[in-house]
């Protein structure tokens, strides 16, 4: 079964002659870890906004998770749970005034989850959090603890979808191996399907079972493994 | 001190001993410990993760180290002369013309309100007595240098300018006054990878083609190696390892081990990179 199926699929912002995404066609499968690749400004972040919902406007065919949303609607439902996002840089998709255990616990009391602060305290265990972290701010984090926050906060809900971009690129090269690492042992415990947004073609060839090279709002071409082995 | 001091020569341009960063709320905890090192004209490579105190000890360097900081060290020679204890007047002449620092984000690093040209002349008048057509003359030839040769560019204010032609214009300031040593800390982690092997090349050629030497400071091990002839590995604040940029990967340190084996690629798919964890002293695989 397909997590994501995308047909002719296009955005055009205003203001711009050419499509940032121009009717592209792509099918990931379900609990597949799929890599995207290219230059600046090719259209891979607008891809992964489009699939979580945060921009609405576009045209063609989209299905998501056994579900057909509709351009210029918000996602209602499981869908808005069922996918989630993880943003390149922690600090600005944090509340700057909200401690971690405000932001962990926000969703859960918005899905009305039973016994949210062990539900917290258990998803902080499972980024590699400690307990006391819970009390403090993003600022008074380091760029690994943040982006490990915000995993958390993406995997709280229970997505089936979890759409990372450039997750690890504002970290060093440690953190960077520590938040791979967890990333591919939440995709096993939580049976996720992983789409993952990079410029770093080592990243991408590590986590992805396939990966896609995107130029100029186009899938230009596709990497099954044995391109991606190659990878050094 | 014992024998091990990396990169000992007989006269280093700058020669480091015992160098110590405090908090002043905390004397008992050293957050730069005793670290020693010489650099001379050569490229030497500062390594380590955040907050190992790599951009601490170049700011100690340049003598930027504010309250609640202090710092101390049994020696700090810079060509032969004592940078402890150097009047704030003697520190802004080094600064600049003697010694520069590029740093990682141009964006916070430049001066907003002046133009580009501006901003280079300003680094000329401020360090001597030069007539404005040879101070043009300067500064036309030296944006040339880090490939800004367009006038429309030296008329340009920062934030006209991208990510990478900032970082070209900072590094001509910290170079117009022909230092001897060149600090570039994490110069290329604001910019795109596809420019930042552009970036460190052009350092590195402008830092040989004046005879200067440069200590660069990076997480990335694998991209320092390609660029400096010897390594210092900096891990909570002391210097673990060292030695030639050519025998880093066969360096046996547990530490270095992990900074070098951590860098994910195809071969590495299905497997956990691994992790350095302290409490155990080795590379461990476990999860956090």
């Amino acid at each position: 079964m397909s997590a994501i199926r995308a047909e002719s699929l296009t955005v055009q912002f205003e203001g711009l002659d050419h499509p940032v995404i121009d009717s592209l066609d792509l099918a990931v499968e379900e609990g597949e870890t799929f890599g995207l690749v290219g230059p600046s400004g090719c259209g891979k972040s607008t891809l992964l906004r489009v699939l979580a919902g945060v921009n609405r406007r576009w045209q063609g065919g989209l299905e998501l998770l056994s579900r057909r949303p509709r351009p210029r609607r918000r996602y209602r439902g499981e869908l808005r749970r069922e996918i989630q996002m993880v943003f390149q840089d922690p600090f600005a998709s944090l509340h700057p005034r909200h401690t971690v255990s405000r932001a962990l616990l926000e969703p859960l009391r918005l899905l009305g989850t039973k016994l949210p602060l062990d539900r917290m305290l258990h998803a902080l265990e499972e980024v590699g959090l400690k307990a006391d972290i819970a009390s403090r701010y993003p600022h008074q984090l380091s760029g690994g603890q943040r982006q490990r926050v915000a995993i958390a906060r993406a995997l709280l809900p229970g997505p089936r979808l979890l759409l990372l971009d450039e997750p690890t690129s504002a970290l060093d090269m440690s953190a960077q191996a520590e938040i791979l690492n967890l990333l591919v042992t939440a995709r096993h415990v939580h049976g996720m399907t992983l789409m993952l947004v990079s410029h770093d073609m080592g990243v991408i060839a590590h986590m992805c079972d396939r990966a896609a090279v995107m130029r100029s709002g186009k899938i230009d071409r596709l990497l099954g493994r044995a391109e991606l082995d190659i990878v050094s | 001190m014992t024998a091990q001091i990396p990169g000992m020569t007989e006269h280093p341009l700058l020669s480091v001993r015992g160098l110590r960063i405090r908090s002043r709320d905390n004397r008992d905890r050293s957050i730069v410990d005793s670290i020693s090192f010489d650099v001379g004209i050569e490229r030497v490579a500062l390594v380590g993760e955040s907050g190992a105190g790599k951009s601490l000890t170049a700011r100690a360097l340049m003598g930027l180290i504010d309250s609640p900081l202090e710092v101390s060290a049994d020696r700090l020679q810079f060509e032969g002369e004592d940078l402890r204890g150097l009047s704030p007047t003697r520190w802004a002449r080094l600064r600049g013309e003697r010694m520069s620092l590029v740093f990682q984000d141009a964006r916070y690093a430049l001066n907003p309100v002046l133009s580009v040209g501006r901003q280079l002349d300003e680094m000329v008048s401020l360090h001597g007595r030069v007539p404005a057509g040879e101070r043009r003359r300067r500064v036309r030839e030296m944006l040339k240098a880090v490939g800004l040769g367009d006038p429309r560019l030296a008329r340009g204010y920062p934030h006209q300018l991208s990510g990478g032609m900032g970082q070209r214009a900072m590094l001509a300031m910290m170079l117009i006054n022909g230092p001897r040593l060149l600090i570039a800390d994490e110069p290329t982690s604001a910019l795109d990878a596809a420019l930042r092997d552009q970036m460190l090349d052009l350092i590195c050629e402008s830092v040989s083609i004046r005879g200067m030497g440069l200590l660069l400071i990076s997480h990335d091990l694998h991209q320092v190696v390609r660029y400096c002839q010897r390594v210092l590995v900096m891990y909570r604040g002391r210097i673990v390892d060292a030695g030639p940029a050519a025998d880093l990967a066969r360096s046996t340190h547990p530490y270095t081990r992990a900074l070098w084996d951590c860098v994910p690629s195809g071969r590495t798919h299905g497997m956990r990179l691994p992790v350095f964890d302290a409490s155990e002293g080795v590379g461990s695989t476990s999860a956090s």
